[in-house]
């Protein structure tokens, strides 16, 4: 019993204990995947097999890289502005209730409206470039950050605000001793919404307007009926995506109490 | 001893739905240098909404402070309010900060830059409360005793001139807080500390206040008051067998009773 839990905490145990489960998962799914195009004789311009698609991400790479070098900035630049309008606007409306009660109906609105009906209105002012996406982004994204910050920042217990009334802490020392630190696991979860908002607002508005950017590819490749090059575009995608999440966890376990 | 606190004609009600209710209606006290008083009364009298009061958190309807020699107008002063140690209910300790950090928090809102003065001060008031060797620990690593520890250390860090106690052990198991009641008379000793506890127990209270003063129902005033003539050598060497504490005990139980007998639940 003793020897097994000893087993189970084993650093090289861990490591590969994580990994494992979902390596083999998707092994396990691509080979149905495979297996089932072949024993089906599925068409590859109707869905590509895993192999093509991993010839199509070996070949196409260095063609499509500045397509995946302006999606990834588009939505790192988008989603970091977005991160910091959420939180200081989220500072300003849980100190001021005034500005609360003005901006919250608004900032909700942003939130619900889909960006795609937006995003055509935007490109005939703004072109079809980087800036109409990134701004896509920010409005899109934004709103989570900062509602949940706000909700964060205003849950803080009473207490904890008596502690900080007792010692006559400012607004500031407040804010950055005991709100904003009682507060922070909320701001993370705004945070990690906003990333997949970011994500989703970015791409789509690539496959709304322009010619630059992974959206617009895989309409372009499918348009062509070339499925594994789109499937390779929505790799890329992908990739982007589990590397802000793991930015965004490698943060939250630094300043995670 | 001279004067250090007084407290008269003190009135707060709170708005309910439809009425208004009275909570404290008129009470009077004074406390003097080096006392230590304990405040009880029952459950819900408004023993806590006093004691907020009494140190600026809350402010009250009618009556007047007199603190050291002033009296705050109707928003107590940066330096009137930074002369109380508060010790809370809940020990009220900042998760996210260390033992050491914690104790430290009020030095660093005060505006205390002076990097070794500052050690030197967190880790005298830890090792007053015989925390010295846990102040990298986080709060969650604490027992529950060795938090409040740490909240009463965070208390006296800023060397206040009177330490405001809300029923500080209340969440303690019994064993636990005898410990803490003995160690906080030790404190007491030590520091020389004006000490203001509200508690809801008879022996807690008996051990170490000098005086007991005790509240009735809400609308509550102050009904009983009870000094505690014991000396400090009486109160730690087995105090629970001296006959005028036994006396006394009886006299306090019989006024708990009276009030309706929910002061110990």
């Amino acid at each position: 019993m003793e020897k097994n839990y000893a087993l189970k905490n084993a650093p090289l145990v861990k490591i590969l204990g994580s990994g494992i489960p979902p390596i083999v998962l998707i092994v396990a799914l691509l080979a149905f995947w495979q297996i089932s195009c072949v024993v089906r004789d599925i068409p590859t311009w109707m869905l590509a097999r895993p192999t093509a698609v991993g010839g199509a991400l070996a070949s196409g790479f260095g063609a499509l890289l500045p397509d995946i070098l302006s999606t990834y900035a588009n939505i790192i630049i988008g989603f970091a502005l977005a991160v910091a309008i959420g939180l200081a606007v989220a500072i300003l409306i849980s100190s001021f209730s005034l500005l609360s009660s003005a901006l919250t109906p608004l900032i909700i609105a942003l939130c619900c409206i889909p960006m795609v009906t937006l995003v055509p209105m935007m490109m005939l002012v703004l072109g079809t470039g980087p800036n109409v996406k990134i701004i896509a982004i920010i409005i899109q994204a934004f709103p989570l950050v900062n509602l949940n910050s706000v909700v964060a920042f205003l849950n803080v217990s009473p207490e904890r605000l008596e502690l900080m009334q007792s010692l006559k802490a400012n607004r500031v020392q407040s804010f950055l001793y005991c709100v904003f630190p009682d507060g922070i696991h909320g701001v993370f979860t705004g945070i990690r919404l906003a990333s997949i908002m970011a994500m989703v607002t970015g791409v789509s508005s690539e496959i709304i307007g322009g010619n630059a950017g992974l959206g617009s590819r895989i309409i372009y490749f499918i348009n062509f009926s070339k499925t594994a090059d789109a499937f390779s575009c929505i790799i890329y995608i992908a990739v982007l995506g589990i590397i802000i999440y793991g930015v965004i966890s490698i943060i939250e376990s630094r300043v995670k109490w | 001893m001279p004067e250090i606190y007084r407290l008269t004609g003190l009135r707060k009600s709170f708005a309910n739905k439809n009425e208004r209710i009275q909570i404290l209606n008129g009470i009077d006290l004074s406390i003097e240098e080096k006392e230590f008083v304990c405040i009880m009364g029952n459950s819900g009298c408004g023993k806590s909404t006093l004691i907020k009061i009494m140190e600026g958190i809350l402010p009250g309807d009618e009556g007047s402070i007199l603190f050291d020699g002033a009296t705050p107008g109707s928003q107590v002063s940066k330096e009137m309010q930074r002369k109380f140690g508060i010790v809370f209910q809940s020990d009220n300790l900042l998760e996210w900060l260390s033992v050491y950090k914690n104790v430290e928090l009020p030095l660093r809102v005060f505006g205390k830059k002076n990097k070794n003065e500052n050690r030197k001060k967190v880790m005298d008031a830890l090792t007053l409360v015989g925390l010295q060797d846990y102040s990298d620990c986080l709060p969650r690593e604490l027992s529950g005793g060795m938090r409040q520890r740490t909240s009463i250390a965070r208390a006296l860090v800023s060397d206040p001139a009177m330490l405001m106690l809300d029923q500080p052990f209340g969440a303690l198991d019994a064993i636990t807080r005898k410990a803490l009641n003995a160690e906080l008379l030790r404190i007491w000793h030590t520091t020389q500390k004006t000490c203001v506890m509200i508690t809801n127990n008879e022996n807690e209270a008996l051990l170490l206040g000098g005086r007991v003063l005790v509240m009735s129902n809400p609308p509550a005033k102050i009904i009983h008051e009870i000094n505690v003539p014991l000396t400090y050598e009486e109160r730690i060497s087995g105090i629970a067998l001296n006959p005028a504490y036994l006396k006394l005990r009886a006299e306090l139980a019989s006024i708990v009773r009276s009030l309706g007998n929910t002061l110990q639940s």
